[in-house]
């Protein structure tokens, strides 16, 4: 308030300078000037020179003022999350959802759930095609396996069958009994047999060695 | 079960136990998985249920954990939530890595969940610590520690009136 009347002050008086003023703002001083009195009339248009700055001193400075800021900087930015950390660790509200938020994130979960079920559901249904093309292709490999089967076994029915239908013409009937034997009874056969060092078989029980 | 006996007794480990990636949601209250012990489709299944529902188990107290052996044709896991929802999880052919992921994603905690969690429970648990939300106010009410200087007058050594007084 005192500053502004101050301004109004030397605007007023600017034009009337060297002439008298109003306030008749005289003031004898002993000592310093104190801070509420305006500027002297003897200094009121003194510009006061700026120091010259050599380059090397300008760098300096720079270079010391670029410090301070980056110390402080992080200083501050250390403590401000400090204040971060402290509020989180104080309160659960950051970590405490509303109704509604935790629906959302319900929902979230089921439409990732979903997409995870149809893709695994699109895998499945491939996987399982193919299971049924092996199992198709199994069964009808065994059924012809089975097929080729019967008919061997049939094969070798018929063979026997033949066999023994040939064979039958030997067979000794009712009919044929008493000629076959006789015909045992004329040609009798001796199995009896002998067998010496050297491992010769001598046939017949009254055959006789031929050397000795 | 005795000491590092049996099968994997790795799994029994306090370690293993509290390395379990998967922390269910709090409204997550039965966690059921289906799956046979035949079949290559379930190998994966059966691969989570051995490696990883004694982690589950152990970081989900309060959740009933249930396994269902060889009812299904293919495998699932099927969380009941405490509203009476419920979600379907197939894990048809999945490898053990890929279904622990998935179920992270869907029904588990989020890391900054866990980490927020974490350091909520560590700042209460330190009795060390004092100060707002904690079990003391202020270090004085210790046995044994300054008193606070609103209370009781600091002693003498520790005040600058006597420290810096003049002989």
């Amino acid at each position: 308030m005192l500053r502004a009347g101050c301004q109004l002050l030397t605007q007023s008086t600017v034009a009337a300078k060297t002439g008298s003023n109003n306030f008749a703002l005289e003031f004898v001083r002993w000592r310093r000037k104190p801070r509420w009195l305006p500027v002297a009339k003897s200094k009121l248009f003194r510009v006061p020179e700026r120091k010259k700055q050599s380059e090397e001193e300008r760098t300096e400075l720079m270079r010391l003022h670029n410090h301070y800021k980056t110390q402080l900087r992080s200083v501050r930015q250390y403590l401000r999350e400090e204040v971060v950390r402290q509020q989180e660790t104080s309160t659960a509200d950051h970590i405490v959802l509303t109704p509604e938020q935790e629906e959302a994130e319900f929902q979230r979960c089921v439409e990732v759930n979903n997409a995870w079920n149809a893709k695994i559901a699109k895998e499945r249904e491939v996987r399982l095609a193919k299971e049924r093309e092996e199992k198709v292709a199994y069964v009808q490999e065994r059924l012809e396996a089975g097929k080729l089967r019967e008919e061997e076994r049939r094969e070798r029915a018929n063979e026997r069958v033949r066999y023994e239908i040939e064979q039958s013409k030997t067979f000794i009937t009712r009919e044929n009994l008493d000629e076959a034997i006789e015909t045992a009874l004329a040609n009798p056969v001796d199995h009896n047999f002998a067998i010496d060092l050297a491992g010769n078989m001598i046939k017949g029980r009254s055959t006789q060695p031929q050397s000795n | 079960m005795p000491f590092m006996k049996g099968r994997e007794p790795l799994r029994r480990t306090l370690k293993y136990l509290n390395a379990g990636k998967l922390v269910l949601k709090e409204r997550v209250r039965i966690f059921s998985v289906s799956y046979n012990t035949y079949g290559n489709h379930h190998a994966g299944a059966r691969d989570f249920v051995f490696w990883n529902v004694p982690q589950i188990q152990f970081r989900n107290p309060d959740v009933q954990v249930v396994t269902l052996k060889n009812m299904t044709p293919s495998p699932f896991v099927r969380c009941f939530f405490e509203d009476g929802r419920d979600m379907m999880i197939d894990i048809d052919s999945k490898s053990q890595e890929e279904i622990i992921e998935h179920l992270v994603n869907v029904v588990g905690k989020t890391r900054e969940e866990l980490v927020a969690e974490a350091r909520l429970a560590e700042s209460k648990d330190n009795p060390a610590n004092f100060g707002y939300s904690c079990e003391r106010h202020c270090i004085c009410e210790i046995a044994g520690q300054v008193y606070c200087p609103g209370t009781e007058p600091l002693p003498k050594e520790m005040r600058g009136k006597f420290k810096f007084a003049q002989k």
